[in-house]
């Protein structure tokens, strides 16, 4: 009974340092709340834009908005520049954060067959930022080119014959030309016909042809369209051929020599096998050519997180880490630095009723403020926790324990109250980068990824995204290795705190 | 309290081979920090229920026997016990025999001066009735109560002093240790505190208490006085004093003193030792005052002195301390 009034002393100790110390409670428990609020508030969802200029060449010869309306949505265009190096001179000052440099032709380019250069320059120095630059700004481009691939199989399909029309049109001058086959004159003006109506559609088929070829090495799976094109290009020009060398023989100086009947069948397979080309072709629409694939996002998360539910659950970890830690390296600092601990060695307190003590006072405590995170979370900002109350309990009962533990040696080991508080804010930095807050796991390497596994708020942040996200613990094991890490943090201090009870 | 012999033999770390009457037996001890011994060689017994004082100048190593003595140092010579068991050994059930007010405050500012008090009686397992009814008992018998509800920190040197000793008395010890309560305190403060120390002491308990302020030390039942570490001279005031050879002393105020005066003093018989101590006071140690007054005041007359004033009294326990440690000099 008397070891339980020993341990009990030390929560009697807080509670009344609480009551005379308010600005105790409000850097407890207000203060943290109101670090989360303003993270929840302060930042905008989504990249920043970047303020740019165009540079504009004085005598570009196409109609440059298009290009300037496709790229606003991501970019906070300030203005046209005719200058480059006077746009590159605001870069680097500061002034803008990117250049995008049009070029003064576009057809110039095409004709010669070369890509279209647009050239934007970047300042940025930030990696994140320089990389969110780097595949935004790659993104307009390929946008750029689905759109004039859309463009140019639109026209293309416009501009081109109606080859259903056309293969009915060249039966009939086949039938015309068997009704024909005793009277020369009249075979000539047939096959004349047929290869007049054959030139225009070979052409056109062939240049949409070569336009769907350098799309498909750009689009895998298009390959199988663009060879069946390719073969209604080829197949009508072979037919054009074979009509050419009608029309050749009809027209030589020798005796006319008119089409036998073989050849005419094989002209009607020809034909034949046109039409069936030509089906899909006619039938595909340009945003198939140009965009093959679709992408269809199904989330099967049971909530939709905003950015801030997102981080939240990450930074109510983190802080309670850093507050349970905190307290728990103070705590005993603090008991040397007023002498406090001579008087427990002195008194009957054994070593592990004074860490029992002190783990019962600070826990309530770091309970409390984990209770008013939690509430204040839910019910102000709208953070939902999707699975069960009771794993996100457990979760902030576990780290609390865990991160006292870790406070409680932090203090053993120290030599003073300033080491001490040092140590402890070397953790929460390190916890920062480390935890998975800041970055993904799985980008860090391995020392890294060793170091981030150290932290009580890594494996709390896992599991309260989880639970209070997702609405279940994909890695129960995080729970187990955090309540291992509470039981080795205890074990480790109560050593440490057995020998601070020791003689000097 | 008597001198203790070197035993021969050591004991064994938990068995006590003390006097049952003895609470504290100290014998050979030596506390070393690195090379410099805080206590050197120090041997001495207190009786249970005495009030033993022990005096010496600032780092002498009071505090550091004080410490020996509650467990809170290890000796690295000699053998150390206290009610039977070596203090490094003591158990929890031997700790709650045991008060320690400590020479700087060591409680928590911030706490009002009761619940500095529940907490301390917290760390002695004492429940909350039993607290509260010792608390109120504790606070009045040392005139705290209605200042009770203060902030630690707020308090005067005086209330925090005697909150250390409330501190040390909740849960009624056997022994308590109480270094240096006085320092810094008014000479009223100081009296009362005396005063509670043997009210204390009257209750049973046996009080271990450190001072740097000689005359105080006479208000012990015995005394140690340390220097350098080392116990000098221990025992009852009254038989130090007469260890000290003093008696009594002449104190004579006169015009142009000078030291043929002092010579001609030293001649008379049954003068111990005579000094100027200004050009106008003259102390000289004798073994009876009244017989030798007449003789000192005529000699001085006889050399043309005016002789204004003659004062005999017995010597101080300054005095006493003085002649020790110059003594143990010598």
């Amino acid at each position: 009974m008397k070891a339980f009034w020993r341990i009990l002393s030390f929560f009697e100790q807080w509670a009344a340092e609480v009551f005379h110390r308010p600005m105790l409670l409000f850097t407890l428990v207000i203060a943290p709340f109101l670090v989360l609020l303003i993270f929840g508030t302060g930042v905008e969802l989504g990249g920043p834009k970047p303020r740019t200029i165009i540079v504009q060449p004085p005598d570009v010869d196409y109609d440059v908005e298009p290009i300037v309306n496709s790229l606003e949505q991501y970019v906070d265009f300030v203005g046209f520049e005719e200058s480059l190096p006077l746009a590159r001179a605001a870069l680097e000052r500061g002034d803008i954060d990117a250049v995008v440099v049009v070029p003064r032709t576009v057809q110039g380019h095409l004709q010669a067959g070369n890509q279209v250069p647009l050239e934007v320059l970047i300042g940025e120095v930030d990696p994140v930022r320089r990389s969110y630059a780097r595949t935004f700004l790659m993104d307009q481009v390929g946008e750029l080119n689905r759109q004039a691939i859309r463009e140019a199989v639109g026209q293309a399909q416009a501009d081109a014959p109606n080859l259903g029309l056309m293969v009915e049109q060249a039966r009939g001058y086949l039938d015309l030309m068997e009704q024909a086959r005793g009277d020369v004159e009249d075979m000539r003006t047939q096959v004349a016909e047929l290869q007049a109506l054959l030139g225009p559609a070979a052409d056109s088929v062939d240049l949409i042809s070569n336009r769907a070829s350098g799309v498909a090495l750009l689009i895998p799976g298009l390959g199988g369209s663009v060879n069946d094109l390719q073969r209604l290009s080829a197949t009508l020009q072979s037919l054009q051929a074979d009509v050419a060398e009608i029309q050749q023989r009809l027209d030589g100086d020798g005796e006319a020599l008119l089409p036998t009947e073989a050849e005419v069948a094989e002209m009607r397979a020809s034909l034949e096998e046109i039409e069936q080309l030509a089906l899909p072709f006619t039938g595909t629409s340009p945003e198939v050519i140009a965009e093959p694939f679709e992408l269809i996002l199904q989330d099967v998360t049971p909530i939709e997180p905003t950015f801030t539910a997102f981080y939240s659950p990450g930074v109510v970890a983190l802080l309670i880490q850093h507050l349970a830690i905190t307290l728990g390296a103070l705590a005993i600092a603090e008991s040397r630095l007023l002498r406090v601990t001579d008087m427990l060695r002195v008194s009957p307190m054994r070593a592990w009723e004074a860490l029992a003590g002190n783990y019962i006072s600070y826990g309530v405590l770091c309970a409390v403020a984990a209770g008013f995170l939690l509430t204040a979370l839910t019910l102000i900002l709208d953070i939902p926790v999707a699975g069960s109350w009771a794993v996100v309990a457990g979760t902030l009962a576990l780290l609390i324990a865990c991160s006292l533990g870790v406070g409680f040696v932090i203090a053993l080991v120290s030599s003073s109250t300033q080491q001490a508080t040092q140590l402890s804010m070397l953790v929460l930095l390190a916890s920062i980068f480390f935890s998975g807050f800041a970055f993904d796991l799985e980008q860090l390497v391995a020392p890294a990824r060793w170091l981030a596994y150290a932290f009580p708020a890594t494996y709390g942040i896992q599991l309260l995204q989880d639970e209070m996200l997702r609405g279940l613990t994909r890695s129960p094991e995080a729970l187990a290795i955090l309540g291992g890490g509470a039981v080795a943090a205890f074990a480790l201090a109560w050593t440490l705190m057995r020998r601070e009870f020791q003689p000097d | 309290m008597s001198a203790t012999p070197a035993e021969a033999s050591s004991p064994s770390p938990r068995a006590s081979n003390q006097p049952p009457d003895d609470a504290i037996a100290f014998e050979h001890v030596t506390r070393r920090f690195g090379e410099h011994a805080a206590v050197d060689d120090v041997s001495l017994t207190v009786g249970r229920g005495e009030l033993f004082g022990l005096v010496g100048p600032s780092g002498c190593g009071k505090t550091t026997l004080i410490r020996l003595i509650a467990g809170l140092l290890e000796s690295s010579e000699g053998d150390a016990f206290v009610g039977g068991t070596e203090p490094t050994a003591f158990s929890a059930r031997e700790r709650q025999d045991l008060g320690y007010m400590p020479q700087e405050f060591s409680l928590f500012p911030s706490l009002s001066i009761q619940q500095n008090c529940g907490f301390v009686a917290g760390l002695y397992g004492m429940g909350w009735f039993h607290r509260r009814r010792r608390i109120r008992e504790v606070l009045t018998f040392l005139d705290l109560w209605d200042a009770r509800k203060r902030a630690a920190g707020r308090a005067s040197g005086g209330m925090r002093r005697r909150l250390s000793l409330a501190c040390a008395l909740l849960h009624e010890p056997r022994l308590m240790l109480v270094d240096e309560p006085t320092a810094g305190l008014d000479p009223e403060l100081r009296v009362r505190i005396w005063e509670h120390l043997r009210e204390i002491q009257a209750r049973g308990t046996t009080v271990i208490v450190t001072t740097q302020l000689i005359e105080e030390a006479e208000r012990c039942d015995s005394v140690g006085i340390m220097r350098a570490g080392q116990m000098i001279a221990h025992g009852a005031p009254e038989t130090l004093r007469a260890s000290a050879g003093l008696a009594e002393i002449v104190e004579i105020e006169a015009e142009e003193l000078d030291r043929s005066d002092v010579a001609a003093i030293w001649s008379l018989p049954s003068v111990r030792n005579a000094r100027l101590v200004s050009s106008t006071r003259l102390r000289v140690e004798v073994e009876d005052a009244e017989a030798v007054l007449a003789d000192v005041a005529g000699k001085l007359h006889d050399r043309g002195r005016v002789v204004h004033r003659v004062d005999t009294h017995e010597a101080s326990f300054e005095d006493v301390f003085l002649e020790l440690v110059e003594a143990s000099r010598r």
